[in-house]
């Protein structure tokens, strides 16, 4: 198998000024997404539960990657522990289909970042990538529109009702632990504010669900037998 | 191949007597040495085998018997042996600097060959830190969360998941971006109760390195600025012995080339390259690793946001 990456990554600077991230700064290598089997988050902003995307890196010498950058070991392992792999280039994905770019880099290796991440350089000298930036919304939609996309495509499975009951469960078992904090505090102290705004969000997240995924492709009815047919068949 | 070019500067020299003083003395400026990849198990060496990469079988003990039936005539019923496999490819990582006659005369007592080779040799211990962390975003479980500071809390939830995969109850260690281990202290100081923190001393700093942050809970805390982030969340870590490896390829068998290996031992390989016609000599540095996950149960991702 080819290496994935690297050959459908955009190339297009977007590095503010249009020039390149110095090289002090260090590289990032190119990845591609996954969604781990119970990696999945309630997403205030949208009111709903949302895969959480990680990044495998393809870096030689890390996770089975060779040195001629073929992912394939990183995969197949990652997928043995029911990882779903978002490889670039999928069609469904419309704009986003290759989510990896590449800036310009003055240093040695690539600088790579996700289609929402916007670039910029600070004074001082400092990098700031940050997601979401005006620029990159208007090219590609904000990240949570990926993430709701890759349900609404198919591409990602949707929440399975058991991990969402882990979850919740993890979510509560943090509570309990809050008020625990809570309770040891003086009042109106930061673990009790810390308290209240985590119940909240326990319970929008108790009673959020998920963007709808693509209902399976109904069955086509049994054409019945007409009555004269039947009647031949006596 | 990195290259990173070390040629003199005479607007840095001194020109007079008091300057002349200060040019020879050398202060290090502050510099992330964390050598956290030393957290990964050694699996083994593919020297010689023909293969780059080392696939290692691995076994899940634990089943338990149960009661033999009644009847002698039945025979028992078969368990089975859980196997799986994981792979560690080599991928040679490699580092140059160049220096020119006139830098190695002119900037005085120090600059010189030998601190070359030892900036090689940091810059290659510095990359697998960084092979080390980029392994993070791989573990199927992952605490904390998306565009939150990091906190008290996700210690206790890696700890959780962590305990209830059957790790023991310490004996890991935290590796966090310098940012999340602030909001870590920023956390404890509302932390109600006895709490273990034992924060580093000058002996443990010693032994553990000046990374090292202190003790939470039985944890080492590292503080490590290769933790990498998607642009919102930094991937920081809850790591368990067993949990990573790498494979070496051994260069020091190439012995005889004029090459060195440093330290001593090492698999790290340095070569000096002298280039009279441009009055100039490389120093080169090649390492030849390859990290993998051991079993992804042995760690724990925890998110923090970057913001």
């Amino acid at each position: 198998m080819a290496a994935i990456v690297g050959t459908q990554v955009t190339t297009s600077p977007t590095a503010v000024g249009g020039g390149a991230v110095p090289a002090h700064i260090k590289a990032r290598p190119s990845f591609v997404l996954a969604v781990a089997p119970g990696g999945w988050e309630y997403a205030e902003s949208e009111d709903c539960w949302l895969p959480v995307l990680k990044r495998l890196y393809v870096t030689p010498g890390a996770h089975g990657v060779t040195a001629d950058k073929n992912p394939a070991q990183m995969f197949t392992e990652r997928e043995q522990h029911g990882f779903t792999i978002i490889k670039p280039g999928l069609s469904a994905l419309g704009k986003c289909a290759n989510y990896v770019k590449k800036i310009p880099y003055a240093g040695n290796g690539g600088f790579f970042v996700g289609v929402w991440d916007g670039v910029d350089l600070m004074p001082g000298g400092r990098v700031m990538v940050e997601r979401d930036t005006p620029e990159t919304v208007a090219e590609f939609g904000t990240y949570n529109d990926f993430r709701m996309l890759l349900i609404e495509a198919g591409i990602v499975p949707p929440l399975d009702p058991r991990w969402r009951k882990a979850l919740l469960g993890d979510m509560k078992a943090t509570l309990t632990r809050k008020a625990g904090r809570a309770a040891l505090a003086n009042e109106g102290s930061p673990a009790h504010k810390a308290l209240a705004k985590f119940e909240a969000l326990v319970k929008k997240a108790e009673a959020a669900g998920m963007p709808e995924a693509p209902e399976p492709a109904a069955p086509k009815p049994r054409r019945r037998r007409s009555k004269k047919s039947e009647e031949a068949s006596a | 191949m990195a290259v990173a070019t070390w040629t003199g500067n005479k607007a840095n020299l001194a020109n007079d007597a008091v300057d002349e003083i200060m040019s020879r003395l050398l202060h290090e400026n502050l510099y992330e040495n964390a050598p956290v990849w030393m957290l990964a198990s050694r699996i083994g060496d593919v020297s010689g085998t023909g293969a780059a990469s080392m696939q290692t079988s691995t076994l899940t003990r634990g089943a338990a018997a149960a009661a033999a039936n009644a009847n002698e005539d039945t025979a028992a019923t078969v368990g089975t042996i859980t196997l799986g496999n994981f792979t560690a490819a080599v991928a040679v990582q490699e580092y140059r600097l160049d220096m020119t006659d006139l830098a190695r005369v002119l900037q005085g007592n120090g600059f010189d060959i030998p601190l070359a080779v030892s900036l090689c040799v940091d810059a290659i211990s510095q990359r697998r830190t960084d092979l080390f962390t980029t392994l993070f975003t791989g573990l199927a479980t992952t605490k904390g969360a998306t565009g939150t500071d990091f906190d008290i809390d996700y210690i206790y939830d890696a700890m959780y998941a962590a305990q209830i995969a059957f790790n023991s109850a310490a004996g890991g260690a935290l590796v966090l971006k310098p940012k999340a281990l602030g909001e870590l202290q920023a956390s404890l100081r509302s932390e109600g109760g006895a709490l273990q923190y034992v924060p580093a001393t000058a002996d443990m700093l010693r032994m553990k390195g000046q990374m090292f942050a202190g003790n939470l809970l039985g944890f080492d805390i590292y503080s490590c600025g290769s933790v990498t982030d998607d642009a919102t969340d930094y991937s920081n870590a809850l790591v368990f012995p067993g949990a990573f490896g790498y494979v070496e390829a051994d260069l020091s068998r190439l012995n005889g080339d004029g090459a060195v290996n440093v330290p001593a031992g090492s698999s790290v390989r340095v070569e000096i390259e002298r280039d009279a016609k441009k009055a100039q000599t490389a120093v080169i540095a090649r390492d030849a690793v390859g990290f993998a996950e051991q079993e992804d149960l042995r760690a724990v991702e925890i998110l923090s946001q970057i913001a």
